[in-house]
């Protein structure tokens, strides 16, 4: 069941922005309960002038926010780039890779950010060989 | 990790693999643990698994 992006459900705020990924639209939007931060991201659907919610949000990220918006705003960029640094460091150093970050691989640890993917399952043991080319 | 693991333990005869170029490459491996729930006692065996090819 499709619904309208101007009635979002959950109560949702607009002020979250449309992105293409995997081969489709994705609409992330953030709760306005004070001191929460709650990211949806759903799958939408650009027809014409509308934005259609094809399904219920396949993510969900919790984070305590601070005395208000501003705050929390702040507190969620600066761990979104502590977030994207780590991602790009293990990957960095990971066995195979070329050890060459680009601004695709920098979008993508962005998205893995907005799903509410934990680095701590991606992250590289002190074990690892030294990978050589 | 999962990913990296696999690339390293492969046949000796298997044609060698290219360089990951992309984050992207990982994009499967991480869906596929995300969706298994993979446990932390597997990769903590991942974890030996790889000290003992670094040593041997």
């Amino acid at each position: 069941m499709a619904t309208a992006i101007s009635d979002p459900p959950h109560g949702l705020g607009l002020q979250s922005q449309t992105a293409f990924y995997q081969d489709r639209y994705w609409f992330g939007a953030q709760t306005e309960a004070p001191g929460v931060w709650r990211q949806l991201l759903f799958p939408v659907a650009l027809t014409g002038r509308t934005t259609v919610v094809l399904e219920d949000a396949v993510a969900v990220r919790g984070e305590s926010g601070g005395a208000g918006e501003e705050a929390g705003m702040d507190q969620q960029s600066s761990g979104r780039e502590d977030y994207v640094r780590k991602v790009l460091e293990v990957y960095r150093k990971t066995p195979g890779t070329c050890g060459n970050v680009r601004r695709p691989d920098r979008l993508l640890a962005i998205q893995f950010y907005r799903r509410g993917i934990p680095v701590k399952r991606s992250s590289t043991p002190s074990c690892w060989p030294r990978y050589a080319a | 990790m999962l990913a990296a693991v696999r690339r390293m333990i492969r046949p000796a005869d298997a044609p060698p693999l290219a360089i990951v170029r992309s984050l992207a490459y990982f994009l499967p491996v991480i869906e596929e643990v995300l969706e298994t729930e993979v446990g932390e006692e597997y990769f903590q065996y991942a974890r030996q698994k790889l000290q003992r090819l670094r040593t041997s």
